[in-house]
């Protein structure tokens, strides 16, 4: 049986969207921006520096059926000093699911709960050979980003980040490591679970002329099951390219991202259950 | 694709359509020479570095040598006035430098910035750091040259491109005729 978006949470979306549409209308300028869609750089905000972002990532394909689902957030984004910036989310998810094994077929728009994030710079690529960061982000979610059902789910999420400049700051590369911890109610069944999940991801990123940037990133995530590093429960591979836009008042990311290899393996090579076939996102930012 | 994720494209949409050309010209060439040599009379010299030049500057001052024409002039009392250009984060950041006959730096304009963050640069107080220095200075940001937080791209950058020409002076102009 098909879902259908209730009238708040389209009141939500509209609202968001014209939040937007409205700081890009001011013609501000540019926001620091991201060359990647899912590793970040150890860069923060200048002090009383401020942007807004729009991060919209789509995925798609499973084993059999019709799967796509759309995560969106909205984030706001500000310097507190040179070196420490925090940001709040507001999340959204839409599902499209049809006759995929295990899945309940939806169509369905929600709001998707909210996080915020501190990210502190201990090392400047520009004048320190290289860039060191720490992010944190605590948050919460209503529904599974996976089958879309009604879970509550709380996280916290570390990273530490690492970014190296090479030929005159127009070659970037970036490393991530993360671990999240994720505590999950089930509704329907009742129950709380754990899991811990490691994710891997690095990039590169190149000017091939002013404002245009080329590259390629790397995504590897591993999800173990009770926070056990003794009970992997799942793992995935992904690998594509990046291309990255600056103008003085916006940017635009985008990274589309094919999954390499997954386990447990239910469609070739591929982990198309926990993960899906390819997943594209595209950020856009501008500050105020 | 369902009507709700194309909405979500239209800010993107929005984006692309508003982009218009955003160079922040701060002085022209002939407004640079005024405030540099004020009063003074300078002539063009053409000069253009060989594969051996750039490379003997490179080495020297660590920093890569783009383009061979230099945008010279030179004062009657053998001063020299340099316009170039080194790399912001997305454009070029176009300065002027200025140098008295023993190749001591007189003073640093900006005379175009294109990006959001980094326009400290301008500031005279920053600048003000420049004169007096030559090729035997260390040019170092945190060292000899204070950083501006926010600011730090654009900062070495600048630093950079002064060191590299004291080195041209230093290698080259000292002994143009």
């Amino acid at each position: 049986m098909l879902m259908k978006t209730s009238k708040p949470l389209k009141r939500i979306r509209l609202l968001l969207c014209a939040t937007l549409l409205s700081g890009l209308a001011a013609h501000q300028s540019r926001a620091d921006e991201n060359y990647f869609g899912y590793t970040y750089g150890a860069e923060t905000l200048p002090k009383g520096g401020s942007e807004i972002y729009q991060w919209v990532t789509v995925r798609t394909g499973k084993a059999d059926g019709s799967y796509k689902a759309v995560d969106l957030q909205t984030e706001i984004e500000h310097g507190f000093t040179d070196h420490l910036q925090g940001s709040i989310y507001l999340n959204a998810i839409q599902h499209n699911i049809s006759g995929v094994s295990d899945f309940t077929s939806r169509d369905q728009f929600r709001f998707n709960g909210l996080q915020g994030s501190l990210k502190y710079n201990l090392r400047s690529p520009y004048k320190d050979g290289y860039g060191l960061a720490l992010y944190a982000e605590p948050g919460y979610k209503r529904y599974s980003g996976k089958s879309g059902d009604r879970q509550d789910t709380f996280f916290f999420e570390t990273k530490v980040i690492t970014q190296k400049n090479y030929l005159e700051d127009t070659l970037i590369w970036a490393t991530n490591f993360s671990a999240e911890l994720e505590r999950e109610h089930n509704l329907e069944e009742r129950e709380w679970e754990t899991e811990l999940e490691l994710t891997l991801s690095t990039g590169f990123s190149y000017r091939i002329a002013p404002r245009w940037f080329i590259g390629a990133e790397a995504v590897a995530v591993s999800a173990f099951e009770r926070a056990d590093l003794g009970k992997l429960g799942e793992y995935a591979l992904f690998l594509g390219p990046n291309l990255h836009y600056a103008s003085k008042r916006w940017w635009a990311t985008l990274t589309a991202l094919p999954q390499l290899t997954g386990w447990p393996e239910n469609s070739g090579a591929h982990d198309l259950e926990h993960f899906e076939k390819l997943e594209i996102r595209l950020k856009v930012g501008l500050n105020f | 694709m369902s009507r709700l994720s194309t909405a979500w494209l239209l800010p993107p949409a929005v984006l692309a359509a508003s982009t218009s050309g955003y160079a922040t010209e701060y002085l022209t060439v002939e407004q640079a020479q005024q405030a540099l040599f004020p009063g003074t009379a300078l002539t063009a010299v053409p000069v253009r570095l060989t594969a051996e030049q750039r490379q003997a500057i490179a080495q020297s001052s660590g920093v890569r040598v783009r383009a061979s024409e230099l945008r010279a002039w030179r004062t009657g009392a053998g001063g020299w006035f340099i316009v170039d250009e080194v790399l912001g984060k997305h454009e070029f950041i176009t300065f002027a430098l200025g140098l008295d006959l023993r190749g001591a730096v007189v003073g640093l304009e900006i005379l175009s910035y294109r990006e959001t963050y980094g326009g400290e640069v301008r500031n005279g107080k920053w600048r003000g750091q420049f004169p007096g220095k030559t090729a035997a200075n260390a040019l170092k940001l945190d060292g000899d040259i204070k950083n501006i937080s926010g600011a730090t791209l654009s900062c070495r950058h600048i630093t950079d491109g002064v060191k590299r020409l004291l080195t041209t002076y230093e290698l080259v102009l000292k002994t143009f005729r």
